[in-house]
């Protein structure tokens, strides 16, 4: 009997097959990069102390982690290995200042308001694992909506801490008075980094209480 | 690693840096007119905010050109006319285009019995003169500023405006985020029985018409504010003398 080559089965991609919505999905819980994959956890510490900034950090780290996937799965076989994690970085650096000026141009208040935090995400370790983990070997619609995915899985993380840190640091969501000050001492505890470092370790533990899939995970 | 993948290499960061340098800095010059614009804009709404009767403002310029004259005053008291205050040949590398670009970012660079400094007088909705003063210290990680709008008496603070590079939010950025801790400066007073006195922020407030309390945990910005409001205005005290005098 002759020798039967088989062909290797081609992977299935689609547009919003079964494993790009598992893409969307699986950041949100079973695979969150704060909780989980414990990355970009000094930004979730540092902007959380009030929802609006960490909602506009939640939005402009999805942004640039997507377009940042998208640009380099497509550069993904040209990108001589030497040099890797240099081009990387450019690609993150040059979309995070296209951002930057473009809201400085077009969305002066936004661009105030988060003046200092740009240059945190070209920090943020979320942009680089992703890149390093997923862009760097799949297509690039996948990677992108890794990319949203992951963005979304940090979002919700920040504003459940940003919620909680601000309701109960100030009397306040996103400006509005919850608690009001007639009656609640704000606690301001609650306010500085030390109580993201402790309301993490609780939302971690809630987390693996609910989703045993996690427990035994290190 | 082979002469041929070695030139490759080399030949592929070239073109990726000639690449993303060239259409970035393609970018930030397409843009840079409209950030300027943008930044004047910003400045000129963080002037007027400390004008209670304005509230919003959607027209700064429209409200600058109506209601705002804009001098340019020394520490002794001296008024520049406005080819003078432009004119800063002697004061380099300070350059201005127009006397609403006097900002004292760029005068901490001159020396100091050079420096100019600005007033924005605005005519009031009832005839009334307000006389807005800029001032500029240091909050605990950068720089922090700061408009007082002062009442025609020159005493009485109307309204005022606070701005902060990197402090904290919800701790040190309350000097610009919360409405309460503004309010209290107005119709505080910085003169006490004809002595300047400024109006400071103190952990424990004993003279209430000329001291308002700190922000809990925000020490070192609240701090930064008080110095800001004291040496800050004290530059404009010979200026206020004189108008004053010429009342």
């Amino acid at each position: 009997m002759a020798d039967t080559k088989v062909a290797p089965k081609k992977e299935e991609t689609s547009l919003f097959g079964t494993k790009e919505r598992k893409l969307l999905t699986d950041p949100l819980n079973d695979d969150n990069p704060i909780t989980v994959q414990v990355l970009g956890v000094c930004s979730a510490l540092a902007v959380t102390s009030q929802v609006k900034p960490a909602l506009i950090m939640a939005i402009g780290l999805t942004v640039v982690t997507a377009m940042s996937n998208l640009v380099i799965s497509m550069m993904r076989t040209s990108i001589p290995p030497a040099i890797r994690m240099i081009v990387q970085l450019l690609v993150v650096a040059a979309l995070v200042q296209v951002v930057s000026d473009g809201l400085q141009a077009f969305m002066y208040d936004v661009y105030a308001e988060l003046s200092v935090f740009i240059g945190l995400i070209i920090t943020n370790c979320i942009v680089m694992g992703r890149l390093e983990a997923f862009a760097m070997a799949n297509k690039p619609w996948q990677s992108f909506i890794d990319g949203i995915g992951n963005g979304l899985g940090y979002g919700v993380i920040l504003i459940i801490m940003a919620t909680i840190r601000e309701i109960l640091g100030k009397g306040t969501w996103f400006g509005i008075t919850i608690l009001s000050p007639e009656w609640y001492v704000p606690n301001n505890l609650m306010l500085l980094p030390c109580a993201s470092l402790f309301l993490m370790g609780v939302i971690i533990w809630i987390q693996r209480g609910f989703n045993t899939k996690l427990v035994g995970k290190s | 690693m082979s002469q041929q993948s070695s030139a490759k290499l080399y030949l592929y960061v070239l073109m990726l840096t000639v690449i993303s340098g060239a259409s970035l800095s393609l970018l930030y010059n397409s843009l840079k007119g409209k950030h300027a614009d943008n930044k004047k804009n910003a400045k000129k709404i963080d002037i007027l905010s400390s004008i209670p009767e304005l509230g919003k403002v959607t027209d700064p310029d429209g409200v600058f050109k109506e209601r705002i004259t804009v001098l340019a005053v020394k520490a002794d008291g001296t008024i520049l006319d406005k080819v003078e205050a432009i004119n800063t040949a002697d004061r380099s590398p300070v350059v201005y285009k127009e006397m609403v670009d006097i900002d004292l970012a760029l005068e901490d660079k001159v020396a100091l019995e050079k420096r100019i400094y600005p007033v924005y007088k605005y005519k009031g909705n009832t005839g009334q003169d307000f006389y807005i003063v800029a001032v500029r210290g240091n909050g605990l990680w950068d720089k922090i500023w700061g408009y007082i709008a002062l009442e025609s008496d020159l005493n009485t603070i109307a309204g005022i405006y606070f701005g902060h590079k990197g402090e904290t939010p919800g701790l040190g950025a309350e000097i610009k985020d919360s409405k309460d801790f503004k309010d209290k400066f107005v119709k505080k007073q910085i003169y006490k029985e004809g002595k300047y006195v400024s109006v400071l922020v103190k952990k424990k407030v004993k003279d209430p018409a000329h001291q308002i309390n700190s922000i809990s945990g925000a020490t070192v910005t609240s701090d930064g504010v008080s110095e800001m409001m004291d040496r800050g205005i004290k530059n404009y005290l010979a200026y206020f003398d004189k108008v004053k005098t010429t009342k």
